[in-house]
């Protein structure tokens, strides 16, 4: 066994997780002081849970590994999932509260109820879900490669297993609890791993890995020369191999320099627009916003997630700096040797392992399987829900019994999960915040427009709808797999890293134009009335 | 003997057993009788309440009543008992013994669901804990210790009589309300927008140049990422405190 230290830290952390799951439920029902006193104990639970909810695998691992490779690009994908957050505050959460829902397909129903809708709405969500399992597994299976030293095949399948297992053992009870310490396990983990890293390696002062970023050159820039470098002095003097690298690329692009890792505006532009708008239209995103008692609470708690999600993006830049820093001759060598999926994902791990051993390298990969791992029971449960509700009992056989939608919704659960497997297999060396970041293209795709003019605009109709989502669905997935397959253009028309530039206003368009040639605008008076009466 | 009694239900077979032995106790020593039914209002996502229901409830079993104060009220007139319904919100176990000491309750009457295995560690037991919990006498009703087929045969004439009180006024669309509260949402939402792809523009490959200009020691690459980080704070502390 190559960590029995950090391996033990993440077993002992998915018992823990299971554990917590049952006690701190049957707490809450039969203590009689917990709410007694004071009320202090929700909103911060549920602000730290917003965070841990949010903080995922892509965030912790994807982020700053995609810095640590091409530079200030990758921080992008941190920007852009912190603006979805506050996109879906403004314009989505308060309606959604009110009309009484919590998933976007019972939004949409809510207000056309309609076969066409549902049906679209259901293979979008078993789309989404089982494309965003891809991310999860790639990540899970790379830490596991980097903890126990296997190959990624049968990483892949055990971390699949124990997705299983964790779902099957109730993964998805007292969630809150759970959360809220993922929450505070994440958030404390990126700021322990900068304070660290300052203050052995840069004189106390994060600001100073900037200064040091003006001379690296990105890694997936400077791969052969870098090697080269490498060669000749060896690994053990970092900042030498650095400045040797620079002297053989004086032109080269700084760790600053935009335009590395998205080399153009219209690249660019099609990951941020697909961030920016993609949460609005995650299945299994579930509205956590003002479950607290009262207003006052869920104002404290809501502030509480933006600080903490300010704070950690903020914080992810200089860690995926000080990473790019500390690993150079190590993602140098690793991008050498073809292992570009566990430099981009595992370069959070591996910085825990360099500054703090195999204890923190254990706390860190506890804290990134514990994200996985909740986000795939969410995903797995949304996906079972859809198979067994709408195409079971609402396509397939109306009027079946309970005990055949579920034994439907298990083995349809179970045949998503393998093909995400095979799919992380075949994509797992990209990075999983890009991987990520596609599946929010898509659902910005198709969900982010539905659901935004189901809420707000009164003349929609059912066809636009359908329209719209019809549209966003194809061309966002005909884009996201021509980059999968590698293909350069589509119909004459360039592939980019996410499919949104495209699909986006596609699905808008459709959507707009349909609703005008028709007239069936739903039970719109009684949705709207609901979703934006004041409380 | 027993000058007020409480008990708790919440529309399942056991806690109504101990809701009907409440009445005969009440009737046979002249006490009130406070019927407690508890909203649990805990931070709980959708997903894990529908999880719960399934365990908590069982599949195959539903719940006697949603309305269970309204059926043990209308058996406590039967009977003639003095009743007194409250329906309050919280944790279970709390509200039960925080009901009992500001009434001075002195005999707490309270079903036990009889579950087992892995759901009794999941949820504990609100009878057991109300037991150890409370200073007042406990009297724990075992599941189908009561029959219960009288007040059940009560249900009927209450549904009927919910029907003729009416449906709920239904929320009315209001122009105004929706008009204000699109201007403030969406004005938001694009000032918001704007610094974001403002931000996105100034770090994008064509204006790396622009990026990379030096202000106060840093390139501005950082200072338009660090912006957004700001500007996204702020703009959700301004909705948060004018929406809520």
């Amino acid at each position: 066994m190559e960590n029995p230290i950090a391996l033990s830290i993440v077993a002992l952390s998915v018992i823990l997780t299971i554990y917590i799951s049952y006690s701190s439920r049957r707490h809450t029902r039969t203590t009689a002081s917990f709410y007694v006193a004071g009320g202090q104990i929700p909103w911060k639970i549920n602000g730290l849970a917003m965070l841990g909810d949010y903080s995922s695998a892509a965030s912790f691992l994807g982020v700053a590994g995609a810095i640590a490779l091409g530079g200030i690009d990758g921080w992008w994908i941190a920007l852009g999932f912190f603006g979805a957050w506050i996109t879906v505050l403004l314009v989505a959460a308060g309606p959604l509260k009110r009309s009484g829902k919590f998933t976007i397909a019972d939004a949409l129903v809510a207000r056309f109820e309609c076969r066409g809708i549902k049906i679209l709405a259901m293979i979008s969500t078993i789309v989404l879900c089982t494309l965003y399992l891809v991310p999860q597994i790639v990540g899970a299976g790379h830490l596991f490669k980097l903890l126990l030293g296997w190959n990624f095949l049968p990483t892949v399948i055990a971390t699949g297993v124990l997705m299983a297992l964790f779902v099957i053992l109730g993964g998805m009870r007292g969630t809150t609890y759970n959360q809220a310490i993922q929450g505070v396990l994440l958030w404390s983990a990126m700021a322990a791993l900068l304070i660290v890293s300052s203050v052995v390696y840069f004189d106390g002062n994060p600001l100073n890995i900037i200064d040091a970023s003006h001379e690296m050159v990105p890694p997936i820039v400077a791969v052969s020369e870098a090697t080269a470098v490498i060669e000749k002095i060896g690994t053990e003097d970092v900042a030498a191999v650095i400045a040797a690298t620079r002297k053989a690329m004086p032109d080269a692009p700084s760790a600053l320099t935009p335009g590395v890792g998205l080399r153009d505006m219209m690249n660019q532009m099609s990951l941020v627009l697909g961030l920016f708008l993609g949460v609005l239209g995650l299945p299994h995103i579930l509205i956590r916003f003002y479950t607290v008692q009262d207003a006052r609470a869920a104002q404290k708690s809501t502030e509480f997630t933006i600080w903490g999600l300010a704070t950690f993006y903020a914080m992810v830049l200089l860690v995926g700096l000080a990473a790019m820093y500390l690993l150079y001759p190590t993602i140098i060598q690793l991008l050498d040797e073809g292992q570009r999926g566990m430099a981009t994902n595992m370069t959070v791990p591996m910085l825990g392992n360099l500054l703090g051993g195999e204890i923190f390298l254990g706390i860190i990969a506890a804290g990134a399987l514990a994200a996985m791992l909740s986000t795939s029971a969410g995903l797995l449960i949304s996906a079972t829900t859809s198979l067994a509700h709408d195409l079971y009992a609402g396509i397939l056989k109306p009027g079946s019994s309970d005990r055949e939608q579920l034994l439907f919704a298990k083995i349809g659960a179970g045949v998503l999960a393998v093909l995400a497997i095979m799919m992380a297999v075949w994509l797992k060396d990209v990075n999983v915040g890009m991987l990520v970041g596609m599946c929010f293209g898509i659902a910005a795709s198709t969900f982010a427009p539905a659901l935004l003019f189901t809420l707000w605009w009164r003349r929609l109709t059912k066809q636009g709808i359908m329209a719209g989502m019809l549209v966003g669905l194809v061309s966002s997935l005909l884009f996201t797999f021509g980059r999968f397959f590698g293909a350069d253009y589509i119909f004459g028309i360039p592939v980019l890293v996410n499919p949104a530039l495209y699909s986006v206003p596609a699905a808008v368009i459709a959507l707009v134009v349909v609703t005008y040639l028709t007239k069936d605008t739903g039970n719109v008076d009684d949705f709207m009335a609901v979703a934006h009466t004041k409380d | 003997m027993y000058k007020k009694i409480l008990v708790a239900v919440d529309g399942y077979d056991p806690s109504l057993g101990a809701a009907k032995r409440a009445v005969e106790m009440a009737a046979q020593y002249g006490s009130q009788v406070i019927v407690i039914q508890v909203e649990e209002d805990i931070p709980l996502l959708e997903v894990e309440k529908s999880i719960e229901e399934a365990s908590l409830k069982g599949l195959e079993q539903k719940p006697l009543t949603d309305k269970p104060l309204d059926l043990v009220l209308a058996y406590g007139q039967q009977q003639g008992v003095s009743i007194d319904t409250r329906l309050e919100k919280g944790g279970i176990t709390a509200c039960i013994l925080k009901v009992t000491e500001d009434n001075g309750v002195d005999l707490i009457i309270i079903g036990d669901s009889g579950r087992k295995g892995i759901d009794k560690w999941y949820f504990g037991s609100v009878a057991q804990a109300v037991s150890e919990g409370a200073r007042s006498p406990v009297l724990i009703l075992k599941k189908g210790a009561v029959d219960i087929s009288d007040m059940l045969a009560l249900l009927p004439a209450l549904k009927e009589s919910a029907k003729l009180k009416g449906k709920v006024a239904k929320p009315v669309f209001q122009p105004e309300v929706f008009k204000k509260s699109f201007k403030f949402s969406f004005s938001l939402f694009v000032a918001f927008a704007i610094i974001y792809f403002g931000a996105v523009l100034l770090t994008s490959a064509p204006m790396k140049e622009t990026a990379a200009t030096i202000i106060m020691g840093l390139p501005l690459a950082i200072w338009a990422g660090w912006g957004t980080i700001i500007g996204g704070v702020v703009i959700t502390r301004i909705y948060l405190a004018k929406s809520i």
